[in-house]
């Protein structure tokens, strides 16, 4: 009986015993899934490089409005180190009698996220930085009328401005024919900054726009035509 | 992937939020307080008040503790000559001139700040705003 006993004690535990070693064995029949870590490889794939149409366009039907500005950017997969320069010849008519005038060159310098990354033609959603440049020249001829000391007119300007801003920018570009690509751009300007206006308070900075707006909001149309170097790698294990 | 959308549509219809007002705070008077020494209200009778730069005669024969005068914009210097009780005093100010244009559709205008008392024979005149605004507040309190 108590030999009978043990060997039921000695069943029970090596089945209990069994049972547990069971939960931290992987079962015979089942599946496995390897993860690979796969990483972009960034190289160097296009140069895109187009213009903006809104400023083409406006110097046509706009009067006293004249600029071009040429955008570019460097593929270097999700990545994309971009460029813009411009130009802006503007002139106002100014309520009560004054005009202005400014005319200078800009740089924007940045870069953008493609937020399509499966994308097989490259498409482009994307967000992305940049930092503004200009050096510009304003002039105005300052009418006004005192209530006291009658009316006057005064011819002001700034030869050398300088101005700087920051920009959150995001769009999209999309391939339409073989390398020609079309996209807009849009662009939240930010943090204006001048130094060297004297006579005259900064109306208007090239590439920025209104001075005294501290937000100020940009748009662009653009065509480009991208040139291929290679065709971009397989992303590769880390 | 969520907030892509709604910072697109926010980047979009927000750029309606950027036309200027033509609200314009920016003044050409300055605001001069006569005031006693414990710095309440002091009536002073003014039998003329001139500025430099124009012909006018200001505040002929009146009794008043607060008044406003021009400045010149052709200058950045004003100075006012005050004659009351067959005696005369003088004030001058200096100033900068701003030239700002608000838009092309409200126009140009001219700010007139850091405003600082050169001379005068005043014994106690202070500056205690040094921008001429709209507003009803005193730039110069003189001690009378």
């Amino acid at each position: 009986m108590q030999q009978t006993l043990k060997s039921l004690f000695s069943l029970v535990f090596l089945l209990w015993a069994g049972a547990l070693l069971a939960q931290n064995e992987p079962p015979a029949d089942a599946d496995t899934v390897e993860v690979k870590k796969l990483r972009e490889k960034y190289e160097i794939v296009a140069l895109r490089f187009g213009t903006d149409l809104i400023p083409v366009i406006k110097s046509f039907s706009t009067p006293g409005f004249s600029g071009w500005e040429l955008n570019s950017d460097l593929d270097i997969g999700r990545y994309y180190i971009s460029m813009d320069v411009g130009h802006l010849d503007r002139s106002y008519d100014i309520y009560g009698g004054s005009d202005y005038r400014t005319q200078g060159n800009y740089v924007k310098l940045g870069a953008d996220v493609n937020f399509l990354k499966k994308d097989p033609d490259r498409n482009m959603f994307f967000f992305g930085l940049r930092y503004g440049m200009s050096n510009f020249q304003e002039s105005a001829q300052f009418v006004f009328t005192d209530p006291v000391y009658g009316a006057m007119t005064r011819p002001l300007s700034n030869n050398s401005v300088r101005g700087t801003w920051a920009e959150l920018v995001t769009g999209l570009r999309v391939k339409v024919w073989k390398e020609f690509w079309m996209g807009f751009t849009a662009r939240m300007k930010v943090l204006p900054s001048v130094s060297g206006d004297q006579q005259l308070v900064t109306y208007e900075i090239p590439g920025y726009g209104v001075y005294s707006e501290k937000i100020y909001w940009g748009f662009n149309y653009q065509v480009f035509w991208r040139i291929p170097f290679r065709k971009p790698s397989p992303p590769v294990e880390k | 992937m969520k907030f892509l959308f709604p910072a697109v549509f926010l980047l979009v219809f927000s750029s309606c939020l950027t036309d200027p007002d033509c609200l314009r705070t920016s003044g050409s008077n300055v605001r001069i307080a006569f005031q006693t020494a414990a710095g309440k209200d002091s009536v002073v009778a003014f039998d003329s008040v001139w500025v430099s730069g124009t012909d006018s005669v200001f505040y002929k024969n009146t009794d008043l503790s607060l008044m406003s005068l021009p400045v010149n914009p052709a200058s950045s210097t004003t100075r006012y000559y005050f004659f009351h009780d067959m005696a005369v005093d003088s004030l001058q100010v200096r100033y900068l001139a701003e030239h700002r244009i608000i838009s092309p559709a409200c126009g140009a205008f001219i700010y007139y700040n850091h405003l600082t008392i050169d001379a005068g024979t005043f014994s106690d005149a202070t500056v205690v705003l040094n921008q001429l605004s709209t507003s009803h507040a005193a730039n110069i309190e003189v001690a009378f």
